[in-house]
């Protein structure tokens, strides 16, 4: 059984969402694979870190944010290549933020806050999107039940 | 620089009334006689949904699953030794099934569907709590933060 146990690198990823109810996707730079798309703010977890701040870490280095709060967990996901050993797996968690100024790193070259819908459009990565997709769907049942 | 871990799967598993599956450990394994929720360790390559069913099929014969949603992660490092080899990355969710009989493995003794708040009375396991919780708020059943860890990372929306 123990020799089967597999070992990955985790990452820990965030929709953003501020006040105006727009998310924030950032576009990658072209030497960060997978480079040129638009994507959600997140990295991989460091040995010996908590993720959650994992998660706090690659927010602030991504984006400069460092006030935001973690509204619920939405997303698992995993991206499997040809050699296992990197195997990667993930959480995305929906996120709020007051913060307007963003300060890119030299990991991404652009970024725009979006209706979630414009986000979709944009998206052309299976994650991107169906973190984006299961956003979409929590915020309807969130607003459904605070009607 | 990225790390490399274990990941494991664990469920919140809820009945069709709405009672929640807890297991008692085996008085021989590691943390003995302990009440605690269904999950293990993910083989290499093997998708994150498929491991939970796998493990849920393997600790009680249960194979009709609703994966409904991931709760939380957790941080662990197993035998309490921090090593780079022993860190375990945890990914809990909430699933759903309509089968109530429970088939055990001769890793636990013993199992009980519970409310939700009996459950979390049961445990004595602070992570296990936690997505207890997590799991009530979901359902809308509790507004109420009762633990710190859970005020660390979460906003009570």
């Amino acid at each position: 059984m123990s020799e089967k146990v597999g070992r990955f690198t985790f990452c820990v990823a965030a929709i953003l969402e501020n006040p105006d109810g727009e998310v924030l996707l950032l576009k990658r730079a072209p030497d960060n694979f997978p480079g040129g798309i638009w994507d959600v703010v997140g990295g991989a977890v460091e040995q010996f870190e908590d993720p959650f701040v994992g998660l706090q870490r690659e927010i602030k280095e991504e984006t400069g944010i460092i006030e935001y709060l973690v509204i619920k967990a939405l997303d698992v996901f995993h991206w499997y290549q040809e050699d296992p050993k990197w195997d990667m797996i993930g959480l995305t968690f929906w996120c709020r933020t007051k913060a307007k100024e963003i300060v890119l790193s030299h990991e991404h070259v652009e970024y725009k806050w979006l209706k979630p819908n414009e986000a979709l459009d944009i998206s052309t990565h299976d994650i991107v999107t169906n973190n984006l997709k299961q956003f979409i769907k929590e915020r309807n049942e969130l607003n459904s039940k605070q009607k | 620089m990225k790390g490399k871990f274990m990941v494991a799967v664990a469920a919140i598993l809820e009945n069709h009334r709405g009672e929640i599956l807890l297991i008692k450990r085996s008085s021989h394994m590691e943390y003995p006689d302990c009440w605690e929720d269904i999950g293990g360790r993910l083989e290499q390559s093997e998708s994150p949904e498929d491991g939970l069913r796998r493990e849920i099929y393997e600790e009680t014969g249960i194979e009709d699953i609703e994966i409904v949603k991931p709760l939380t992660m957790f941080h662990v490092f197993r035998h309490n030794e921090k090593k780079a080899e022993n860190e375990l990355i945890g990914l809990s969710f909430w699933c759903k099934t309509n089968t109530s009989e429970v088939k055990l493995s001769d890793e636990h003794t013993e199992f009980k569907w519970l409310h939700p708040d009996t459950a979390f009375d049961l445990t004595d396991h602070p992570a296990l709590k936690r997505y207890i919780l997590l799991y009530m708020l979901e359902k809308g059943l509790t507004k109420k933060r009762f633990l710190h860890e859970f005020e660390e990372n979460f906003y009570n929306v």
